[in-house]
């Protein structure tokens, strides 16, 4: 409950409305592109092509312009390389950061010190640095143009290893010992036990993961050419470029299906998200 | 060993001493993690160093060894100039925007209670939408002839702009959309650093006289929030810093909006001047570790109980 | 002579569930009047209606005789002590203290940054205020302690800090919320001492908050305990553990608790323990159940019963220090505990397995009827165990 405040109910009414006209004007600002965008995609390209500023589409041409979208670009093709390569890169970085974030929190081992300042200087480390020796690898190997190039500069996170390890500091030493003396080895107490507990952590890097992959351009740009491989990012510049016929609509149809799926999932779970980004912090 | 030991009594003699055991297993699950270190960020690293040393380009035969050349030729490269002075200058847009209006919506949001919801929906939502769609988005928005954003600047009797073909207006422009981008993610960070502020100190303040909304701001909202507001300014420095998908789609780097990722990206992989494109991003490095050595250098002085 | 507060009729509900209801109290200039109660019995809700925080449903509260209702916490001249103490982390103990003093005297335009040094009066002002804060500093000898922020300051530090905040602004009204529960408990005992010392020397009134019965007998002239939002009873510590309003009130209020023992009134009025006669007659009281509430120094245990007493056998016996806690289990009902306090040299006679016969004054017994408030009892001849 929230308490009842002083002073006298004009000033709050006044706060209160004053609060609510400036958000209204940011979230405005904020959704304009979205409802502009929905507009547009429903529009017929005579309609676009006056400029106006009218916002109830006369004429209703949605069905129009998403076939000629789909029809223009493989877009679901974009899609279901996105969930390959969000996935792929999710389960590796789990099965990875995991286990090593456990050794570093718990267990004493040669070389802890040194492994874990080399994991906390990688947190400064974006992909723009090592994109060139990488890319330079992958085209000695001729392995460009794949998913596996897609994938394999993430499949270490070390933002992974740091936000578990944090995570699991904080589980009672007690119960580890009392694990091993029942006799479960390292790696049991590792998943039975550890890894239920630290859920909520997991999956919010889980959404962090999969928001920052599903949404790369820089690197999927540069060791993809084929659009076969190109995720929905990478697609949507294709697409862009592509002979729309100056259309639009059409244009805006394909925006509106390349983000609808992250949309619709944080509508869904927006809770979710939002400790995601609490716990991460880091964009 | 106490286990040692003990383990007789019990009828079972483990195989090994703990340390050892705990000696075996922490090296185990750290061998995947620390080779993957050295595949893809320690030994790219020291590839990167030594390539920016030289004049290294694909299908070239020989490669020279330029010392501090690269570095040299991008002081005085005028293209590498640019790109420099618009990185700053999008980032100087883009951080006092951020942290200011992300606190600003954080504040009025963090005071709802039914409404609140649907703000940090609308806020966020363009965290989660797909940047290079929304760039798309923006082109249309901002189209000097079809787009509603000039629409209404005419009708309202202003002269039509052209904000993604006027160089002087291109970062301006990116940086609007980059803000655009980002005040929902300050914001939520932001309402983190509220919720964590304890009720007792705005009671003690308002018993103290100090409950208009200034003082209350003032006395204790600002204070408790000086770790949050640090960490979103360097984060949105960083964010910032690394500006390209909006360029990528919106300008493709031409005339005006030259900035640093675009750059390396067009030296390096589309010129294919490897050892040039290095250096640059041996500077892009740099900057990014003295963002992170100021953060930790914050973090480490804050926390007043 | 003016009530330092009255409070009348207060009620207050959050959404649906009832907070408080009907609150009467009028506190006399000077006194320490504790509020208890067990936790969720509305006791805080109370103290932040009194202190402007929280607004009633209904009633009013009048601080020094004004109706202070639609009145900011700042303008009914009150201070207030916080559970966390709620002092400003990032400033010193002096700018904590200060705070109050500083929004009361400069203006607003005064205390921003970089701007409040265009005020030609600030440095007189503070100058003053500095002042004030060094003589309240010495009054509660934390002196040395001025230039350091709350992080560096001990649990017992802090909560002299706190006060002197609460001191400084020399209000009517002190309001405290349970200060005390954050230090260890030989702090505490301190702690106690110290604020009765100082609310004789200030000789302000208290509004002392607390779940911890032994805090508001030690401390208080009055205690008024709060029981699911109503006031079960106001009065000297004394009247509060020798005249229970109800057996809500006497359980809570006494370490170790009271001994509650099922009972009847007979069709005549007469206390049936058993199937024994206590003595206890209730005037025109109807038959039925009752509780039959005995504090553990007011029983008396007897080895050699020549007559008919209820019988407990004893099954443990506690060391104390001066005393001794004896636990018994009664005979015919092994479900009821009972303890019994004797003085240390008594210890001999008792052995645990023994059974002994329990007796007791029936002046110094509480009865309670069936919804557990308090009977009128007087006392007749027959008693159990009386006559040995």
């Amino acid at each position: 409950m929230k308490a009842a405040r002083f002073p006298l109910p004009t000033g709050r009414l006044l706060r209160f409305a004053g609060a609510h006209a400036v958000l209204l004007v940011g979230a405005a600002f904020m959704l304009l592109p979205f409802i502009w965008m929905l507009l547009t995609a429903i529009r017929a390209p005579d309609e676009i092509l006056t400029g106006g500023l009218n916002p109830i589409p006369r004429s209703f041409h949605a069905v129009e312009n998403f076939s000629a979208a789909l029809q223009q670009a493989p877009l679901l093709r974009f899609m279901v390389n996105g969930v390959i390569i969000c996935g792929g890169i999710l389960i590796i970085q789990l099965i990875v950061a995991i286990p090593a974030a456990y050794a570093l929190a718990k267990l004493r081992f040669p070389g802890r010190g040194l492994l874990f300042a080399a994991v906390i200087g990688g947190l400064c480390i974006p992909i723009q640095v090592p994109a060139l020796p990488i890319y330079l690898a992958l085209a000695e190997f001729g392995l460009l143009d794949s998913y596996f190039a897609m994938m394999v500069p993430f499949f270490l996170s070390v933002f992974a290893i740091f936000l578990f390890r944090q995570t699991f500091r904080g589980f009672p030493d007690e119960i580890l010992q009392a694990a091993r003396v029942d006799g479960l080895g390292e790696f049991e107490i590792l998943w039975r036990i550890v890894v239920p507990s630290a859920l909520p952590a997991i999956a919010a890097f889980s959404i962090f993961s999969i928001v920052a992959h599903w949404n790369d351009l820089y690197w999927p740009m540069i060791v993809i050419q084929r659009m076969d491989y190109a995720p929905p990012p990478l697609g949507m510049l294709f697409f862009a470029n592509s002979e729309t016929g100056a259309s639009y609509g059409v244009l805006m149809a394909g925006a509106t299906i390349i983000t609808a799926p992250l949309v619709l999932v944080f509508l869904l779970a927006r809770r979710r998200f939002v400790q995601g980004i609490t716990m991460t912090g880091i964009k | 060993m106490t286990t040692l030991a003990l383990a007789p009594a019990v009828g079972r003699v483990p195989r090994r001493s703990r340390p050892v055991r705990e000696w075996l297993a922490g090296t185990l699950f750290v061998v995947p993690a620390t080779m993957l270190l050295l595949a893809i960020i320690l030994a790219p690293l020291l590839c990167l160093l030594i390539l920016s040393l030289t004049d290294y380009e694909i299908g070239a035969m020989q490669i020279r060894w330029l010392g501090l050349g690269n570095f040299e030729k991008a002081l005085s490269d005028p293209v590498f100039r640019r790109a420099m002075g618009n990185t700053l200058l999008y980032v100087a847009l883009v951080l006092p925007g951020g942290v200011i209006l992300g606190l600003l919506v954080a504040l009025l949001v963090h005071g709802r209670t039914r409404s609140r919801a649907f703000y940090e929906v609308a806020y966020f939502l363009p965290v989660t939408a797909t940047l290079i769609a929304m760039a798309a988005v923006w082109q249309f928005l901002l189209h000097p002839k079809l787009g509603p954003v000039n629409g209404l600047l005419k009708a309202a009797g202003f002269p039509e702009m052209a904000f993604i073909s006027e160089p002087s207006l291109l970062i301006p422009t990116l940086a609007v959309i980059g803000l655009w981008n980002l005040i929902g993610f300050n914001m939520i960070l932001f309402l983190a650093g509220l919720t964590a502020i304890p009720r007792d100190l705005y009671d003690a303040a308002e018993i103290d006289g100090a409950g208009g909304p200034i003082d209350r701001f003032l006395t204790v909202t600002w204070p408790q929030l000086a770790p949050t507001t640090m960490f979103v300014a360097v984060t949105t420095s960083i964010t910032a810093f690394k500006v390209f998908d909006t360029v990528a789609v919106l300008t493709r780097g031409r005339d005006g909006s030259e900035v640093l990722l675009y750059a390396i990206y067009l030296e390096g992989f589309q010129y294919f001047k490897i050892g040039y494109s290095a250096a640059l991003t041996v500077i892009f490095l740099a900057f990014m570790l003295a963002f992170s050595v100021f953060q930790a250098f914050q973090l480490d002085r804050r926390v007043h109980y | 002579m003016e009530h330092s507060l009255e409070l009348a009729q207060i009620s207050k509900a959050f959404g649906k569930t009832g907070v408080l209801s009907e609150i009467d109290l009028a506190v006399q200039p000077g006194e320490f009047l504790s509020l208890v109660g067990p936790s969720g019995c509305g006791k805080s809700t109370l103290l932040r209606i009194i202190s402007g925080l929280e607004r009633q449903d209904a009633g009013q509260v009048r601080i020094a005789g004004r109706t202070v209702d639609a009145l900011s916490p700042r303008a009914r001249n009150i201070a207030m002590v916080f559970q966390n103490y709620a002092l400003y982390p990032h400033m010193s103990a002096a700018e904590n203290i200060a705070l109050p003093l500083m929004v009361d005297r400069l203006s607003l335009f005064e205390r921003l940054p970089l701007i409040r040094h265009l005020s030609p009066r600030r440095k007189r002002i503070e100058a003053a205020i500095s002042g004030e804060i060094g003589k309240v500093a010495e009054a509660l000898q934390i002196e040395p302690l001025l230039a350091r922020k709350p992080g560096q300051l001990s649990g017992g530090q802090r909560q002299r800090v706190a006060l002197a905040r609460a001191m400084v602004r020399q209000p009517s009204l002190f309001l405290m919320d349970e200060p005390l529960s954050n230090l260890d408990a030989q702090l505490r005992v301190h702690m106690r001492d110290e604020l009765t010392d100082l609310h004789r020397r200030l000789g302000a009134t208290f509004i002392y908050v607390t779940h911890d019965q032994i805090e508001a007998m030690t401390m208080s002239t009055r205690i008024a305990m709060l029981d699911g939002g109503r006031l079960a009873q106001i009065g000297s510590p004394a009247d509060l553990y020798e005249r229970p309003a109800s057996l809500t009130v006497a359980r809570f209020i006494g370490s170790p608790a009271i001994n509650v023992l099922p009972a009847r009134l007979d069709p005549q009025g007469h206390v049936i323990l058993g199937t024994l006669p206590t003595g206890l007659v209730v005037p025109d009281g109807m038959a039925g159940p009752v509780s039959l509430g005995l504090r553990p120094e007011h029983i008396r245990l007897h080895a050699a019963c020549d007559r008919a007493m209820p019988m407990a056998t004893l099954r443990r016996s506690e060391h104390h220090g001066a005393d001794r806690l004896l636990h018994l289990d009664l005979a015919e009902d092994r479900q009821t505990g009972l303890i019994v306090r004797i003085p240390q040299d008594e210890t001999g006679q008792f052995q645990p397995g023994e059974t002994y016969g329990i007796g007791f004054a029936p002046e110094k017994a509480h009865l309670f009827d069936a919804s557990g408030l308090r009977m009128a009892t007087r006392t007749v001849p027959a008693r159990i165990g009386a006559a040995a």
